[in-house]
């Protein structure tokens, strides 16, 4: 076959075979388009579409919306109420910790399964994995039992004779922190996993060769090299919490206000959904600032690690 | 071309098949209606069921779920309601009124409506149908409390202060406890600022919700609050020590729960929605409505109060003569601002 029957062949392909090839091919952004388009209808549209909300006055007549007219006045209100100041930074705090725990509490069990025998990383895993295959409100309720003023905490307290009257950790910032700690621990363990059993196990061998302590190879072979799993696990987990709904329902209270608690309720039971469309607005922006400092410095550490192993 | 037997009756079966689900569609209607989500939909099934009775192929399904939900649904889809109609509250009619998502109802369609209490009536606002009512009082631990508060203005004795719990002002719930007491300290209302500080001064545990304020009362972590009747039932249902105190000055207090119809609709359904609303007023759903373990409290005169269900509605002349509701239609359209108030004070 000569070169020039090959142009020939392909041109007399269908338009359906030409797609198919294309999108097979693995060029371009083709292979995305599917996703791309359901992102676009299901995500995107109606995303611009409620921000939109927040930079007009609406008035609404038999549930339509009849007259749209541009406006600040809502962003502005937002950024000179304190309120929304307390709230978002409450909500960062919250998201920063548990993030920080996570990783404190991850870390150790993400190594423990580098090291481990065959039976303890099985464990690991069942362990980590079976919390997500039920729900996050289940799991949440579950504390509701164990933190209660009649739940297992305060009862083996008062058992053991150490209080009198049950601790008031329900409906707490501590409350909320155990649940977020608990709940997101295994999206932060997963990806050290996943990063970490990718790891060259001779590297380990050949610092203990050298002579290094265990200490020296974790802080300078095992460490530098997960730092993509920490930065992966701590963006997950920075999302979760930072835009978490149902644990500070849950476990906060009534006088528990987080960014998305009061997005919800600016949203249902308020029905202002221009103050809904900027609070969302605000946790957006917000989220993605500290989603970018994550990458820089999971890019820097990364970059740091890469030029010393050259 | 030759017809046989067979070909005519394959022919035959095979037409009915293909018409089948065009027929079925043009004869069957399904109601979509918004309620409960828990054993209190069993009159509104029942009412349903005999709605499908009288009509063939009229069918009712009843998605659970807060009225304040259902309106933020419509508000998204632009007025195209998925629902036709729901329970729904005097404050929340308030509120769907300003966003404008409500068909009033024709009330010379509801021939059973003149059997209803004039007291209750107004609270449909008249766009939606009173069928029950809820009371709001002061639930509590009986081991804890062993004589609750009779007056509201009692709960400031100093004697609950760090103890009660109270529900945010985004519930019907929260609001209406909020205008009681502005009205039992002789203000206005719709004095949501001046509720707000006095409820301060009680170091309040709050509840997010009435069911989940009603779990703080089980799990021991308030001895007291004000809370819906039914869901007081329920947790005493369970075996709890909790005790339901009708509390007045102002009260016994009560909330209508009305059937309204929702805008945009598909055609005929309106007849349906008032026949749904007229059966509701029949003494047999009304009856089932104010037996265990709802104990709803009935609209309808005439509807004798079952003992189970005495200590939570009024079972007297008396007690139901002095039952009163709150000028909801002054303050309901305060709750964003009395939302954020709230989490000024409370949770800043």
């Amino acid at each position: 076959m000569t070169d020039a029957a090959v142009p020939q062949q392909i041109s007399g392909r269908g338009l359906g075979e030409r797609l198919i090839d294309a999108l097979l091919s693995g060029r371009g952004i083709w292979p995305a388009v599917p996703a791309i388009i359901v992102l676009m209808v299901v995500a995107v549209v109606p995303f611009v579409i409620l921000l939109s909300l927040g930079f007009s006055n609406i008035v609404v007549s038999r549930g339509e919306i009849v007259s749209q007219t541009f406006s600040l006045a809502h962003l502005t209100n937002a950024l000179t109420d304190p309120l929304y100041w307390t709230t978002f930074q409450r909500s960062l705090n919250l998201a920063l910790t548990t993030t920080l725990l996570c990783l404190v509490f991850g870390y150790p069990v993400a190594y423990l399964f580098l090291v481990g025998g065959k039976w303890t990383k099985r464990a690991i895993l069942i362990l980590t994995i079976a919390p997500l295959l039920t729900s996050g409100i289940v799991r949440t309720y579950a504390w509701l039992v164990i933190l209660g003023g009649r739940g297992v905490v305060n009862s083996t307290l008062m058992n053991l004779g150490l209080i009198d009257q049950p601790l008031r950790i329900m409906n707490t910032h501590w409350a909320v922190l155990i649940g977020m700690v608990q709940i997101h621990l295994p999206v932060m363990i997963l990806p050290l996993i996943a990063v970490m059993s990718r790891h060259d196990s001779r590297l380990v061998e050949a610092s203990a060769n050298l002579g290094a302590s265990r200490l020296a190879t974790l802080r300078t072979i095992v460490l530098p090299l997960s730092v993509p799993g920490i930065g992966t696990g701590a963006a997950l987990v920075f999302t979760l919490s930072y835009t978490t709904f149902v644990v500070p329902q849950l476990l906060g209270g009534g006088n528990y206000l987080n960014a998305a608690t009061m997005i919800y309720e600016q949203v249902v039971f308020s029905l202002e959904w221009s103050k809904g469309s900027v609070s969302s607005l605000i946790l957006m922006v917000t989220c993605l600032i500290v989603l970018v400092a994550i990458a820089l410095v999971t890019n820097h550490f990364t970059r740091w690690t890469k030029g010393r192993d050259a | 071309m030759n017809l046989s037997r067979r070909s005519v009756l394959g022919g035959l079966a095979a037409a009915t098949a293909l018409s089948s689900p065009a027929v079925l569609r043009a004869a069957t209607r399904e109601l979509v209606m918004v309620g409960y989500g828990n054993a209190s939909d069993a009159p509104l099934i029942a009412a349903g069921e005999e709605l499908g009775r009288r009509n063939a192929g009229v069918s009712l399904r009843i998605i659970g779920g807060l009225s304040a939900e259902a309106l933020a649904q419509i508000k998204a889809a632009r007025g195209n309601s998925p629902y036709d109609l729901a329970v729904m509250g005097s404050p929340a009619i308030v509120n769907a009124l300003a966003e404008d998502v409500l068909v009033p109802l024709d009330f010379s369609k509801i021939p059973n409506a003149q059997n209803v209490n004039a007291k209750f009536q107004p609270y449909g606002y008249d766009v939606g149908q009173p069928i029950w009512f809820e009371g709001i009082g002061i639930a509590y631990d009986t081991t804890k409390v062993p004589e609750p508060p009779k007056t509201w203005k009692e709960l400031w004795s100093g004697d609950y202060t760090g103890r009660i719990g109270m529900c945010r002002p985004q519930s019907n719930l929260g609001l209406g406890v909020l205008a009681a007491t502005s009205e039992a300290f002789g203000m206005p209302q719709d004095d949501m600022s001046f509720a707000l500080k006095k409820w301060q001064e009680l170091d309040p545990l709050v509840g997010r919700s009435p069911p989940l304020l009603q779990q703080m009362i089980e799990r021991g972590e308030v001895d007291l609050a004000p809370l819906w009747h039914v869901n007081t039932s329920l947790a005493a249902s369970s075996g709890l020590p909790i005790a339901y105190a009708k509390i007045t000055g102002p009260g016994p207090l009560m909330l209508p729960t009305n059937i309204v119809h929702f805008v945009n609709t598909a055609d005929g359904t309106a007849d349906l929605v008032h026949e749904f609303a007229d059966i509701l007023l029949q003494p047999d759903i009304q009856t089932m409505a104010g037996s265990a373990p709802i104990t709803f409290g009935t609209v309808v005169n005439g509807i004798p109060v079952p003992s189970e269900a005495a200590p939570y509605v009024p079972s007297t002349e008396e007690e139901l003569a002095s039952t009163t509701s709150l000028d909801w239609q002054s303050f309901a359209p305060l709750r964003g601002e009395t939302v954020e108030n709230f989490d000024r004070m409370f949770a800043a």
